[in-house]
């Protein structure tokens, strides 16, 4: 019943956002919210590492007749998840701004977002998984379209929900044939795990399903709607949007593809199309990060290239590479918000977000540079740092499968510093005897203040996730001792 | 034996208690003729204000009575073929008498608060729905060829003059003369099918056809030629392309609640009407009519969709959903089996709800100058009157197929049963179809929620939004619990199959 509730009280809150005066909205959607993070923190908590199979289940028939069941469970991949997108989602409410048209709105989509993700990460039924999977679309919708940011939010948001809906249409086919090519006649995963049908049905199910996640992730070439999207979108909602969303992509590959249809094979391998594609998008989100002007561009780019160690992990098909892959979405799912935190603040106080422009902020924000210097560190794999870990066990895994996809995602790795570091120079501090540059010195003068500094309520958002860093970066076993705890069955056993 | 000779020994066995009998097994339908020609009876005589309200009076008690009928046969377990195998009131029939009735009472309340608005007499709109509504039941109860023509024509004629209803208003008479032609050639080549059908099979009753007609008969060309036929005429009743021309312009030009009303009962009727007839009578050579049936689906999942987008009036823009939307049932029709009957009841009834209640949202826009039917007259609806914006997306997002709405599970069913039945490269051309739908049912959902200059909040309409609420909060629970309806999908969907002899 806890599980139920984890994914249902963010929606019931959305519901209650609608009978709350708009000056309450966000105390009341903040409540809500951190309500179900200690739901989710109660899970964590009372979950066994030791135990194999779903823990908290809940198993309820939904459709009988054709053997659907709303079925709920937790393990070591989705706890962390779990976890993640609930601390988010308070980070995410906290972080909106108080003159945030129609807040009411806003607050309570953010909230559907969350318990349709929360729902999906807990979905022990491949049907019940979709109907998640699609449900989330609908607030992603109406959060890209109707609190864009800037640009053209409908342009941008029929494009992400077109590419989206090309995918996961194609995916429902995929679902229905999981349920007659098996001959299961069920949904249920941990049963389908055990039912494989032959390699070349699996080949034309693995397409179908596997497109639908390559384009949530979004796995290269499949990253077209991200920019646009990710462009316009409001920072608190980006926060949820590129923390957890594209990990329900790389998660669904992880719960589905890889248990369900370990042997794709008839015309070729997909097993061995997958770590190819992930390598060549660590480079083509490196490459296009580096040719970037805008800020927001440079972390979104910076987030394809790091889905891409992610969807390799998954596909080394080994015990490390799994692991590192779940351990890198956390990290990602921590540093890629606090980024765009970040960079929301800088433009919210000079007013642009243009990197040319921007110089020598150091001096007026110290405080801010110090947070954005580990937020970048740990973001490029520093050593010490949460993202160290999850690369290196990544690229440890991808050495076990083919060790020329290590040395190739290596290379990309190097790129990450060279973003990274000159986007963080750039804007913070200027060369000896360099001035504030040209649009800045005229128009920019007044609006950065002498003084323009963190906040310290900006302060209190973003510490909770350059602790995380760190810990993380120390301690990375608590997040990976109740991992192989495994709700359905694996090729790979985890041990 | 000539024909006077067989009237005179039917009249010989026919004993009062079947009579009786056979006369319950049509309770509903009978009530409804009933409650129609009563209401005739009381607009002749009734002062003209006290017309409207109790012919609407009547007809509401009348569809009750008939849901009531129906509901009881249901309940003990369905009922049988009566009038010498013509029509039957099994738990086919009963399923669609109970969702024509549920329809009528929603068409009623919409009908009554639209005539109002505009100034339009209000008795005959109520008359010609229940005369249509008599016809929807009978074809769904029709077990002979010629009950199915005689149903099929009392539904059209019916409808032919309420799509003119508006009389001082030249695109709703355009419109139903429009109806009238296209809808008397395509009764043409129904009636031409049928011919050939009996020709072949030497008998009009769909049990007989079934059984005279089998497999080694499929080379027939007079079976084949009728056959074709009635996959032609057919077409053109659900609105299916390329037999879709008349649909846009007719549901244009009607006044708003016939065209909700006929854009749900019709395609309901006529897909009674396809199952009943193809599933039934001609389910031997279903290899033949698999064929056609794809082809008229793809092109209308295909035309309908691309056409929609296009679209500045709502009221066309939901004519081409709707044959995009027939394209998909179209599909479960195909796949037939037990699974996929039941999808196309399920969804026949997730529709109704889907549709109408859109239609319904429309109404409340309607003033005394007239419909507001284009896009740009819902611009900012969600923010001068919040709730109906919300079920206008609810609706909008249901037809599109996202979930947890019924749309969705609707098109799973669909599609599931089409994959188990061999038919995935059709499931593939409709799931890709209808990532094209999304980009028109999004575009109304963009004008509901784009502010506008008018801020005038809209003036209340208690039926319609009766109508609309009761629809949309049904989307969202058969979304949810949608065993209510399949337990009834599969039970009404048994008899057809029984009569297929599978």
């Amino acid at each position: 019943m806890i599980l139920t509730a984890v994914w249902l009280l963010p929606a019931l809150g959305a519901l209650a956002l609608a009978f709350v005066p708009t000056v309450q909205a966000r105390m009341v959607a903040a409540l809500f919210a951190l309500a179900s993070l200690v739901l989710t923190l109660v899970v964590a908590v009372g979950f066994d590492p030791a135990h194999h199979g779903y823990q908290f289940e809940q198993n309820v028939s939904w459709i009988p007749q054709f053997g659907v069941s709303y079925h709920l469970g937790v393990d070591g991949v989705s706890l962390w998840l779990l976890v993640l997108n609930a601390l988010l989602t308070v980070i995410a409410v906290f972080a909106t701004d108080r003159r945030m048209p129609r807040m009411r709105g806003f607050l309570s989509m953010l909230l559907l977002l969350e318990g349709a993700m929360a729902g999906l990460f807990l979905a022990a039924d491949l049907l019940l998984f979709y109907v998640f999977w699609e449900g989330m679309l609908i607030p992603a919708y109406f959060l890209i379209w109707l609190w864009a940011e800037s640009g053209d939010g409908r342009r941008a948001a029929i494009k992400f929900i077109l590419y989206t809906l090309v995918g996961s249409l194609l995916a429902l086919v995929g679902v229905i044939g999981e349920y007659i090519y098996t001959g299961a006649r069920s949904f249920d995963l941990a049963f389908l795990a055990t039912h494989h049908p032959n390699p070349g049905i699996q080949f034309g199910l693995f397409f179908l399903l596997g497109l639908a996640f390559a384009i949530k992730v979004p796995l290269f070439p499949f990253h077209g709607w991200l920019p646009d999207a990710y462009g316009v979108s409001p920072t608190p909602f980006l926060v949820t949007f590129a923390g957890v969303m594209g990990k329900t992509g790389a998660y669904a590959m992880l719960r589905i593809l890889i248990p369900l249809l370990p042997q794709p094979q008839a015309w070729w391998d997909w097993n061995a199309v997958m770590p190819v594609l992930a390598v060549l998008g660590i480079f083509w989100g490196a490459l296009m990060a580096l040719a970037q002007r805008d800020l927001k561009q440079v972390v979104a780019y910076s987030s394809v290239s790091h889905m891409g160690f992610i969807v390799l992990g998954i596909f080394s098909l080994n015990q490390q590479g799994q692991q590192g892959a779940v351990v890198q979405m956390l990290n990602h799912g921590i540093i890629i918000p606090a980024l765009f935190l970040l960079v929301a603040w800088v433009a919210a106080r000079t007013g642009t977000r243009d990197r040319s422009v921007l110089k020598d902020l150091a001096p007026r924000m110290p405080v801010l540079t110090g947070v954005f210097l580990i937020v970048t560190l740990a973001a490029l794999g520093l050593p010490g740092l949460n993202s160290f870990v999850g690369e290196f066990m990544t690229l440890l895994g991808a050495w076990q499968l083919q060790p020329w996809l290590a040395v190739a995602a290596c290379v990309g790795l190097i790129l990450a510093p060279i973003y990274m570091l000159r986007m963080f120079q750039g804007v913070m501090y200027a060369a000896p005897g360099e001035q504030l540059a040209g649009p800045l010195q005229e128009a920019g003068r007044n609006q950065v203040a002498a003084r323009a500094d963190i906040t310290g309520s900006e302060l209190a958002i973003i510490v909770p996730l350059v602790l995380l860093m760190i810990f993380l970066g120390l301690y990375p076993y608590v997040v990976t001792h109740p991992m192989p705890a495994l709700g359905i069955p694996y090729p790979v056993p985890w041990r | 034996m000539n024909g006077l000779q067989l009237a005179a020994t039917a009249a010989v066995d026919y004993p009062p208690s079947q009579a009786f009998g056979d006369l319950s097994q049509i309770a509903p339908i009978a009530t409804l003729a009933v409650a129609m020609i009563v209401a005739i009876l009381a607009d002749a005589v009734l002062p003209f204000p006290r017309r409207g309200p109790v012919v609407m009076a009547i007809s509401a008690a009348g569809l009750v009575v008939a849901f009531a009928f129906a509901f009881g046969s249901w309940l003990q377990g369905g009922g049988h073929s009566a009038y010498f195998g013509f029509v039957t009131g099994d738990n086919f029939a009963l399923y669609f008498e109970m969702l024509f009735s549920v329809l009528g009472l929603m068409t009623l309340v919409v009908s009554h608060a639209y005539v109002r608005r505009r100034g339009l007499y209000e008795a005959e709109l109520h008359i010609l729905t229940l005369a249509a509504l008599v016809g929807m039941m009978a074809l769904a109860a029709a077990t002979s060829l010629v009950t199915v023509f005689v149903a099929l024509e009392t539904l059209s004629l019916a409808l032919y003059v309420a799509t003119g209803y508006s009389r001082r208003d030249t695109t709703s008479q355009e419109a139903a003369a429009k109806y009238l032609l296209i809808g008397g050639f395509a009764s043409a080549f129904v009636l031409y099918g049928m011919a050939l059908v009996y020709g072949a099979s030497g008998s009009t009753l769909l049990p007989e056809i079934n059984k005279a007609i089998t497999a080694n008969q499929a080379s027939n060309p007079i079976l084949i030629l009728g056959v074709v036929m009635l996959a032609v005429g057919f077409s053109f009743k659900i609105s299916g392309a390329p037999f879709h021309q008349w649909t846009p312009d007719v549901y244009q030009g009607a006044p708003l609640p016939v065209t909700a009303f006929m854009s749900v009962g019709t395609k309901a009727a006529a897909f009674a009407m396809i199952i009943r007839v193809f599933g039934s009578g001609l389910a031997n050579v279903s290899t033949e009519w698999q064929v056609l049936l794809a082809f008229v689906a793809v092109l209308s999942m295909v035309v309908g969709n691309l056409a929609a987008i296009v679209q500045s009036s709502v009221k066309r823009l939901l004519a081409y959903s709707g044959i995009a939307q027939g394209g998909y049932m179209l599909v479960g029709v195909i796949a037939g089996g037990r699974d996929g009957v039941a999808a196309v009841l399920f969804y026949l009834a997730a529709y109704v709800f889907m549709n109408f209640g859109a239609f319904a949202v429309l109404t409340v826009l309607v003033d005394r100058r007239g419909e507001h039917d284009q896009l740009d007259d819902l611009t900012g609806l969600g923010y001068r009157n919040q709730p109906l914006g919300i079920l206008m997306t609810v609706f909008m997002l249901s037809l599109a197929g996202f979930p947890p709405l019924v749309g969705f599970i609707g098109k799973f069913f669909l599609f599931r049963a089409a994959v188990a039945g061999g038919w995935t490269w059709l499931v593939v051309i409709a799931v890709l179809a209808s990532v094209i739908s999304v980009a028109y049912y999004l575009r109304v959902v963009y004008h509901v929620w784009t502010p506008s200059a008018e801020q005038a909040h809209l003036r209340r309409m208690p039926g319609p939004l009766v109508a609309v609420l009761a629809s949309g909060i049904l989307a969202l629970i058969l979304g949810v619990f949608p065993t209510l309806i399949l337990v009834a999908g599969l039970t009404g969907a048994a008899p057809v199959l029984v009569a297929a002899g599978h």
